[in-house]
């Protein structure tokens, strides 16, 4: 394993001084490798942290380009921005946070022929989706791949968040074994996702360092309006049509 | 019995912006499945077409709540009430 240099010691002093962290947890921050499927509000937040944080290897990747309707929350892109790639405006601007931090920018759609070749060489994959069906296709292939997904969705003033550990925890179709109907226009006030995506790269990065509690078997509902956090305990289901394809 | 009833995302738009209502019931029993007949009877169409299917079962996407614990490992739908209690219904939310 390589050492720190003497700029990353002074770069991520603040973090390193944390107990559990250190000099080692930041060797194993800087050894990891993590996908963010979904540049938007959740994913543009969560892989800002990510790097700053100075993950090694952080892939993004999204299939729009940046709208005006997406400036209320996507902080990642400016006006100059809108009609351009996400994922070239995204992997731009990461890099000129952490020049140290390897960016993958995909421009691809994620589907059931992608997602293998897309996540199977990360250690975490964050979700950044506005859909249940992508959730699903990402959601079945960590499962079987047994890569930790962190789950993420907003609405409004509110947010949910999950941490899936493939084998050990429900995982998202145990959780919501339909896909419910699709918004086309879900609204949302930018702080929402902002905490939900502070939270998934939080997620991200206790699973990446195995300290701390994960969010496991739970379900966390941010209600940004009435300003509370409740978690909610969620089982396996013995239906799960995901989880039962595990040996 | 004095039931508290609340509710995110789609559903207490349905409810109103504090998405919480108190309901006082005049009957000793009362379940979940007459909580929603009661709901459903006063808030009207869209909360049924939110919270029921087709077969006027409850979404297995909804998650319902008697004071923090899932009526799926409680008693379901015929999960009775007391006096107090308060019941949750949390849709899936989508949005990124």
């Amino acid at each position: 394993m390589v050492n720190l240099t003497e700029k990353e010691l002074e770069r991520y002093d603040r973090q390193i001084r944390i107990k559990g962290i250190g000099v080692d947890g930041q060797l194993k921050i800087k050894n990891s490798r993590v996908a963010v499927i979904g540049i938007g509000g959740l994913g543009g937040i969560s892989s800002m942290y990510l790097v700053a944080a100075g993950v090694g290897f952080v892939k993004i990747i999204d299939f729009g380009r940046v709208e005006l309707s997406n400036l209320n929350r996507q902080l990642l892109y400016s006006e100059e921005d809108v009609g351009k790639l996400k994922v070239e405006v995204a992997a731009r601007k990461l890099e000129s946070l952490n020049s140290d931090v390897t960016i993958e920018a995909v421009n691809e759609y994620v589907s059931e022929d992608n997602i293998g070749r897309l996540i199977g060489d990360v250690d975490v994959v964050v979700d950044g989706m506005d859909n249940f069906k992508t959730r699903f296709i990402i959601n079945d292939k960590c499962v079987e791949l047994g890569i930790p997904f962190i789950h993420g969705a907003v609405y409004s003033f509110e947010g949910r968040l999950m941490t899936i550990i493939p084998g050990e925890t429900p995982c998202l179709r145990c959780l919501i074994p339909e896909p419910p109907p699709e918004h086309e226009i879900v609204p949302v006030i930018g702080p929402a996702p902002g905490v939900i995506g502070s939270l998934e790269a939080l997620e991200a990065i206790k699973v990446i360092l195995k300290i701390g509690e994960s969010l496991k078997n739970k379900l966390l509902v941010f209600d940004g309006l009435n300003l509370e956090f409740h978690t909610i305990p969620i089982e396996k289901s013995p239906n799960c049509p995901t989880c039962s394809k595990i040996k | 019995m004095k039931i508290t009833v609340k509710a995110f995302a789609t559903f207490r738009e349905i409810l109103g912006q504090t998405g919480q209502l108190n309901i006082e019931s005049p009957t000793r029993e009362l379940d979940i499945k007459t909580l929603i007949e009661y709901l459903v009877e006063h808030l009207g169409v869209r909360f049924r077409e939110e919270i029921l299917d087709e077969n006027g079962m409850v979404k297995k996407n909804v998650k319902i709540l008697v004071n923090g614990r899932d009526i799926d490992f409680l008693n379901g739908v015929s999960t009775k009430l007391k006096d107090g209690d308060i019941v949750v219904f949390v849709p899936p939310v989508a949005g990124g």
